[in-house]
């Protein structure tokens, strides 16, 4: 038996017409497979950090119910901004920073006319604890928003342009209470913010929290909290220590539980690579049992031979199970090693990415993990024994006497 | 004279009598209030309207409708024309207001701040009249010509205004103008009361309302009285949710 591995690595290395077009297929399927998800990663990461690090944090913390609260007026479930929760939010392990924010809305008027928005009231100073990309988001020529910009706000850019409001001019904010009392003030605009989101860009605009506690009449209050962690992959387990922590009048998602349009599309974009892993694993399975059947009709007075000699039937099974098993080996390995130096080599430069719906570009960095080659180098392996199986049975199989004869 | 609280009433009295000559008529902030509200709002009563809301697009819709009113806080409100919201009734009762869709056929809760069908009034400047409740009064010098300026600061936080200025006729003390402001102090909405007659007797309100807002100087309301009619008997059974509808 020892001597079969060896035996089985001649018969790859001297059949190498057939051996380099099972290896190509295999090559090909497994490079692709991998390039594939690199890219699908990539965007994917996009997405995260878009989300997690530039606009809702990785955990957010509201009052108890809010988010299954089906009424118009999120201001309604407001909840105290003190540095005592903030500490106790921050004693939780794996919590990196905290900010709190005022989500509202209202009518922007430019004088002449009104329309809706959607305001997020930051607190500038911890924002970036928590949301460290935020600031990125402004447009050229607008600055970011600064602590003491008390009566200065972001304009999603569209809103701005169907506005035709300029830098520096000012807009009209009104809004109310959650008792019902009207307000409203002049903001200077200071910026044009930028969203890979079509609504935050048509619809939402940016004030400092103070700015937006006083229009609402809600001073030292905030209806969430955003959170950053140190690690992703702890999320949940970070959420459910928050939970313990905080205690039953508060609730905490993660940023898929309450984005759950990004979360879908991501588990979209998952089925969709499964789907497409899956049709090229079909085919390298074919293409890797068709050649192996050629091999077996080609090598007929070989098998007869070994069997002649007195090779049992189950080695010679074996032996072109071995066979496929080393082609898939290699050509996984080389389709892998293959797939991974050309999402290096873009990922190096990046691919501008234009985000749809809107004009900002990002910079798509294919990437993926070395365990989800090593998965597609091992299923390589097995694909090509489960291909090999009934060629392999056939050749063990043969009536040794027929097999010189015919051979 | 022993009793301090005594003294006190009587040189209040005294006072009073002496300043009598000079201002003559001049009355008091909780008169003033009372009589605002007893004009505007009067405690039962029976109207037909019609507002007429002019957008900043220039475009002008009409809304004809049927009031209701009982005790401070009950009020019943039909749509009649145009047929887009013929059938849409609104109820207020104590703190809760609604409206009902005839399409839906259920009834929805509504906020005070809301705009009263998308026009300049909001639902509370319709359905909420109770100055005296809602706010605390001072009186100041007028610049308006014959007319007390009277001085409104809300008294809690659920008013859908911080302020309010109030211009009153000093003859008969009916409003004339009026000023309302957010928090921040910026005026949101002014008014100006027009057409001052007698719709029944003895009772003289103005027969016209002009809501302006301020934010967006192209967008106004109007809110024209047709006839109204007091102490109507009303059940009130009309003022409950189930009765939405009918």
């Amino acid at each position: 038996m020892s001597q079969f591995p060896k035996l089985a690595a001649r018969n790859v290395g001297r059949n190498r017409r057939r051996s380099l077009i099972t290896g190509m297929a295999i090559i090909v399927c497994v490079g692709m497979v991998v390039i594939l998800k690199g890219f699908i990663d990539g965007v994917r990461n996009l997405m995260v950090a878009d989300v997690v690090e530039g606009r809702a944090g990785a955990l957010q913390v509201h009052k108890k119910g809010f988010v299954d609260n089906i009424e118009a007026v999120p201001t309604r479930m407001n909840i105290a901004y003190t540095p005592e929760l903030v500490a106790k939010m921050k004693a939780v392990p794996g919590v990196k920073g905290v900010t709190g924010r005022m989500m509202f809305n209202g009518l922007i008027g430019n004088g002449l006319t009104q329309t809706m928005f959607v305001g997020r009231g930051l607190d500038l100073e911890h924002e970036e604890e928590a949301c460290p990309r935020s600031k990125a988001s402004v447009k050229a020529g607008g600055q970011p928003l600064l602590p003491g910009d008390t009566t200065h706000t972001l304009v999603g850019f569209e809103l701005a342009e169907s506005f035709s409001v300029a830098l520096g001019k000012t807009v009209n904010v009104q809004s109310s209470s959650p008792t019902g009392r009207s307000n409203s003030m002049d903001l200077t605009v200071k910026g044009f913010s930028s969203s890979s989101f079509p609504f935050e860009n048509k619809r939402v605009i940016t004030v400092p929290l103070a700015t937006a506690q006083e229009l609402l009449g809600l001073q030292g209050r905030v209806t969430e909290y955003a959170i950053a962690v140190d690690d992703l992959d702890r999320l949940e387990q970070i959420r459910d220590q928050l939970r313990v922590a905080l205690g039953p009048e508060f609730e905490v998602h993660t940023w898929q539980e309450l984005n759950t349009f990004v979360r879908d599309l991501i588990a979209r974009q998952d089925i969709i690579m499964a789907a497409i892993a899956f049709v090229l694993f079909i085919i390298a399975l074919t293409v890797i049992g068709n050649t192996m059947l050629m091999s077996v009709f080609e090598r007929v007075r070989e098998i007869g031979t070994l069997l002649a000699v007195g090779v049992r039937r189950i080695q010679v099974l074996q032996l072109f199970v071995l066979e496929a098993a080393m082609l898939g080996l290699m050509g996984g390995f080389v389709g892998a090693a293959l797939g991974q130096v050309v999402l290096n080599a873009i990922a190096a430069i990046g691919i501008p990415l234009e985000m749809p719906g809107t004009s900002s570009v990002a910079l798509l960095r294919p990437h993926t993990s070395w365990s989800y080659t090593g998965i597609a180098v091992v299923v390589a392996v097995l694909g090509a024994l489960v291909a090999s199986a009934l060629p392999a049975r056939r050749a063990s199989r043969l009536n040794p006497v027929e097999a010189l004869r015919n051979g | 004279m022993a009793n301090p609280e005594m003294t006190m009433r009587v040189i209040a009295l005294m006072t009073a009598v002496l300043a009598l000559p000079a201002f003559a008529a001049e009355p008091t902030v909780d008169e003033l209030l009372k009589k605002y509200d007893s004009i505007m709002g009067p405690t039962a009563y029976e109207a037909e309207t019609t507002m007429t809301a002019t957008r900043e697009d220039g475009s002008v819709r009409s809304y004809e409708m049927k009031f209701l009113k009982k005790d401070n806080d009950k009020f019943r409100l039909w749509f009649g024309n145009p047929s887009s919201v013929k059938g849409q009734e609104m109820l207020r009762n104590g703190e809760s207001m609604w409206i009902y869709l005839p399409n839906l056929k259920r009834a929805t809760r509504i906020a005070s701040r809301d705009n009263f069908q998308g026009g300049d009034f909001n639902n509370a400047d319709v359905l909420r009249v109770n100055y005296q409740a809602d706010y605390t009064g001072t009186l100041e010098k007028s610049d308006a010509d014959a007319t007390y300026l009277l001085v409104l600061k809300a008294k809690n936080p659920d008013t859908s205004y911080d302020s309010i200025r109030l211009y009153l006729r000093k003859s008969d003390l009916q409003p004339m103008k009026g000023q309302y402001f957010g928090t921040s102090g910026q005026m949101i909405r002014s008014a100006e009361f027009t057409d001052h007659r007698e719709f029944d007797k003895g009772y003289v309100r103005p027969g016209k309302v002009v809501m302006k807002n301020e934010l967006v100087k192209a967008r106004k309301s109007e809110m024209v009285m047709k006839s109204l009619k007091l102490n109507v008997e009303v059940p009130a059974q009309r003022f409950t949710q189930s009765d939405l509808g009918k």
